[in-house]
C-alpha cells in the first residue's frame, strides 16, 4: 500500500531550533512541557497522511523516539516490544484519534471474531439499544439517525453482503471506508453522540469527572456533552468510560507518559470487561492515540 | 449518490414544510440543498422591533458535520442588522457557527439562536473592528477564524 509516511524523518520533540544533538533531558520536564512538545511533534508527523495508516512494526516508532534522545519512551516500547506488542496502527492526530482508532479496531475485531454471525448480532442488539439513549437524552431523530445507519449497515456488512456491491466486508474495504473523510467521520460522529448520550443520561456517575481539557476548569454536562458532540475535540478517560459503558466494548489503553517506572501501565476500561468480545488496546502518547497491536 | 448532507437536509426540509419554522423565522428559498434563506423577526420588545433580516445557510458535503456557513444577505436591498456582533458585510461573529458547532443543532436550531441574540441585545452597533474586517473579509465566513469574546 502507498501512503504511509512512516519512513520520513521523525519530529523532534526537543526544544528550540539550533540545539545540534544536545540531547534533551526529557525526565526533568513538567507534564505540560511534555505534553506540549509532543503535541508539537505530533502535529508534525500526523498532520498528512491517511486517516487510518498502515501496520508498521512498533520498532519505527521506537527509532523516532531514539533519533530524539528520548530515552524514556523508549524504554517504555522496548517493555512493549518485550511484551509482545509488535506492531501498532498511526491514526491520524485530528482531534478525533480516539474515535476514529476504536471504532476502526473494533470493526477489525469483529471481521477477526470467529463467530462472527453471533458478534455481529450481538452488536446490532447493543446498536439498537443505543438508539433508546438517544431518545431518552433528546437527541433528535433527524440528528442521529444518518450516523446510526451507517453505523448499523458497517456492522451488518460483516455478515450480509451490501447491496450495491454485493460484497461483505473486508479489512481492505473497511480501511478505504475509514480512509474517506466523509464515511469515517460518520462512525466518529456517531460514537461522539453515543458519548455524549451516555454521559447525559448518567448525570450522578460523572457530574464531578468533567473538567476542560485545556483550563481543566469544571465543566457543566451540557458544555461537556456539546464539546463531545463537536469533531476534533479530544477525548480522555470520562469519555472512554462513557463510550465503553454505552456500547459495551471493552479497551485497554497503554500509556507512554514518560513516568518511567519499569512497565508500561495498562489501564482497563471499565474495571470488569463487558463479556462477550476481547479489548481493543489502544496506545496512548500525550495527547494521542494509536491502535496497539501483539 | 446522495450525500450525508443532502439526506440530512432533506429530513431537515421535510419537517419544516410539516411543522412550520419557529415563531419569527419563515422559509424563503430552499430549491437545492446548497443555499437556504430565511427570513428572521425578532418577536416582542426589543431594538430590532419591526425589522426583517434574511439569513442565508451555505452548506457543503460534510453538513451537518461541519457546520453551515451563515451570514445575513447584504445584496439587493437586504440590509445586515446592526449588532455587535454583525458585521456589515453580513458576517456574524458566533462561536455555535464555528468552534462550537454540533451537528445536534439543525437549520432552525440555529435561526432560533440568531434571533435571541438580537433580541438580546442592548445597543445597536458595529462590532469595533467592523470596517477592518469587512475590508479583507473572505467571501465565506467560515473561512475567518473569530475571536469569540462573551457568549451569546
Amino acid at each position: 500500500m502507498s501512503q504511509t509516511n512512516d519512513s520520513s524523518a521523525p519530529a523532534r520533540p526537543s526544544g528550540p531550533e539550533g540545539s545540534g544533538s544536545e540531547p534533551l533531558n526529557i525526565e526533568g520536564l513538567q507534564p505540560q512541557v511534555l505534553y506540549d512538545l509532543n503535541q508539537q511533534a505530533l502535529e508534525r508527523t500526523l498532520s498528512d497522511g491517511p486517516l487510518v495508516h498502515d501496520i508498521a512494526p512498533l520498532s519505527i516508532l521506537r527509532s523516532e523516539y531514539e533519533a530524539n534522545d528520548n530515552h524514556v519512551f523508549v524504554k517504555e516500547i522496548d517493555w512493549l516490544i518485550e511484551h509482545g506488542y509488535k506492531d501498532f496502527r498511526r491514526v491520524k492526530g485530528d482531534g478525533d484519534c480516539f474515535y476514529r482508532a476504536i471504532g476502526f479496531a473494533f470493526f477489525v475485531q469483529l471481521l477477526a471474531n470467529p463467530d462472527s454471525e453471533m458478534a455481529v448480532v450481538t452488536t446490532l442488539s447493543t446498536l439498537t439499544a443505543t438508539r433508546q439513549l438517544l431518545n431518552e437524552t433528546g437527541v433528535q431523530e433527524l440528528v442521529y439517525e444518518d450516523f446510526y445507519d451507517q453505523m448499523v449497515a458497517l456492522t451488518e456488512n460483516i455478515i450480509n453482503p451490501d447491496p450495491t456491491t454485493g460484497s461483505v466486508l473486508t479489512l481492505e474495504k473497511l480501511l478505504k471506508f475509514f480512509r474517506d473523510p466523509q464515511e469515517s467521520n460518520t462512525i466518529v460522529m456517531y460514537l461522539r453522540l453515543i458519548t455524549a448520550a451516555q454521559i447525559q443520561a448518567n448525570v450522578d456517575e460523572y457530574e464531578f469527572f468533567l473538567f476542560h481539557p485545556d483550563t481543566r476548569e469544571p465543566m457543566s454536562v451540557p458544555d461537556f456533552c456539546n464539546r463531545v458532540m463537536g469533531l476534533g475535540k479530544e477525548a480522555d478517560h470520562v469519555e472512554i468510560k462513557a463510550l465503553c459503558d454505552a456500547l459495551r466494548w471493552n479497551v485497554q489503553v497503554a500509556y507512554l507518559g514518560g513516568q518511567s517506572k519499569d512497565e508500561v501501565n495498562f489501564v482497563k476500561i471499565p474495571d470488569t470487561p463487558y463479556p462477550g468480545f476481547d479489548p481493543v488496546v489502544l496506545l496512548y502518547r500525550p495527547g494521542h492515540y494509536d491502535i496497539l497491536l501483539k | 449518490m446522495a450525500s450525508i448532507a443532502a439526506r440530512r437536509l432533506a429530513k431537515e426540509l421535510k419537517e419544516i414544510h410539516a411543522e412550520g419554522c419557529p415563531v419569527g423565522i419563515n422559509l424563503l428559498k430552499a430549491d437545492d440543498f446548497e443555499t437556504w434563506w430565511f427570513s428572521i423577526e425578532v418577536m416582542g420588545e426589543s431594538l430590532y422591533k419591526n425589522e426583517a433580516y434574511t439569513l442565508q445557510f451555505r452548506f457543503d458535503a460534510q453538513y451537518p458535520i461541519s457546520s453551515p456557513a451563515v451570514q445575513f444577505v447584504v445584496t439587493d436591498g437586504h440590509q445586515a442588522p446592526i449588532h455587535p456582533h454583525v458585521y456589515s458585510n453580513g458576517h456574524i461573529c458566533a462561536s455555535i457557527l464555528g468552534n462550537e458547532w454540533s451537528p445536534v443543532l439543525s437549520v432552525t436550531a440555529v435561526c432560533v439562536t440568531l434571533q435571541s441574540m438580537l433580541a438580546s441585545c442592548k445597543k445597536k452597533e458595529r462590532p469595533v473592528d467592523n470596517d477592518r474586517y469587512v475590508r479583507h473579509a473572505p467571501d465565506n465566513p467560515k473561512k475567518t477564524q473569530f475571536h469569540y469574546d462573551d457568549d451569546t
